[in-house]
């Protein structure tokens, strides 16, 4: 696994760019308005894009702790990257990788 | 909820004096017979609720229908909920029913007074709603809002409770009932309370009404 400088990292629906040092994971949020959300990562001369598509679900815990929101189904919907795996199909804060990709 | 506490106490005292007296009448209604009579009846609980403007308003009406031993009960009743959440709030509205079987073992009391164990299927359909804030790092706060439209649901009931001739045509009593086994399907959310059995994640609940019937005799 070896790592990677990404110029620059953009989210659909946010203006704000990611920059990265080298790096073998970044973690990126998701939009909670949307089912789906797409990356567009440039590194090494490159452009890939990477297309998720996931569930919101809402769930009430308590009046003391509130609603939130969490996200299941996470799948890759499209992507220019030679590979993907899907680790996880869940969001939450803990998870440790949700999305493996490929780029050699 | 001092003063039905009395009234319980008062009931529990009054059975074994009421089984003793009828002691030698003959035994029968063991087995099924016709019925005699339907008694109509409310929980005076969710009345109190109601009038304590507690986070839950609602009524319940019962009914039940002796054959012998056995009756025929059902219930149907309203229930609705508001919430404060810490970052929101949270809605319910809903109808519920349920059907089944009492049986009484006071088995030789001509006043139709019980002490019975019973069991219930019952059904429930409501609609749900939330809305609350949450904050996502870059996306910043949102609101979101989200509805369970026509949501069903349905559990089992261990009921257990008494029935005491007050005066005349009217009965009081109370059912102490089991919940069990519940089932829903799902919409936008997960479900937090479904109207007649309580917070989805909870296996087994338990409920208490304490209830007063007016008996209306079948002409023979």
């Amino acid at each position: 696994m070896r790592k990677i400088l990404f110029n620059e990292i953009a989210i659909s629906g946010l203006d704000k760019k990611y920059y990265t040092d080298s790096v073998t994971s970044v973690q990126l949020p998701v939009n909670p308005s949307e089912e789906d959300i797409t990356f567009t990562f440039s590194f090494e001369n490159r452009v890939e894009t990477l297309q998720l598509k996931y569930k919101p679900i809402t769930e009430v815990i308590s009046p003391e702790c509130g609603a939130f929101t969490h996200y299941i189904n996470l799948d890759v919907e499209n992507t220019s990257f030679p590979e993907f795996l899907v680790v996880t199909n869940q969001l939450t804060k803990n998870a440790a990788v949700n999305v493996q990709v490929r780029v050699d | 909820m001092c003063r039905f506490a009395w009234i319980s106490l008062f009931l529990f005292l009054a059975l074994p004096t009421l089984a003793q007296k009828k002691n030698s009448a003959p035994d029968s209604v063991r087995g099924f017979h016709k019925p005699t009579g339907i008694r109509f009846g409310t929980d005076l609980i969710s009345i109190g609720k109601d009038l304590a403007k507690s986070s839950l308003t609602g009524w319940e009406a019962n009914a039940d229908v002796d054959f012998g031993r056995y009756y025929l009960a059902a219930d149907f009743g309203s229930w609705a909920r508001e919430l404060t959440l810490v970052n929101g709030d949270y809605k319910n509205d809903g109808r519920y029913f349920r059907v089944g079987i009492d049986i009484n073992f006071m088995l030789k009391d001509p006043e139709k007074n019980m002490f019975f164990l019973g069991f219930r299927y019952a059904h429930s359909n409501f609609n749900e709603r939330t809305t609350y804030r949450i904050s996502v790092i870059d996306f910043g706060d949102y609101q979101i809002e989200s509805s369970n439209i026509g949501t069903k649901a349905g559990w089992l009931e261990l009921t257990t409770g008494l029935r005491v001739k007050i005066w005349k045509q009217f009965w009081m009593g109370y059912t102490g009932r089991m919940k069990f086994l519940p089932s829903l399907k799902n919409n936008i959310f997960e479900s937090y309370e479904i109207p007649g059995y309580g917070r989805t994640f909870k296996p087994i609940y338990w409920g208490f009404n304490y209830q007063i019937f007016y008996r209306i005799p079948f002409k023979r």
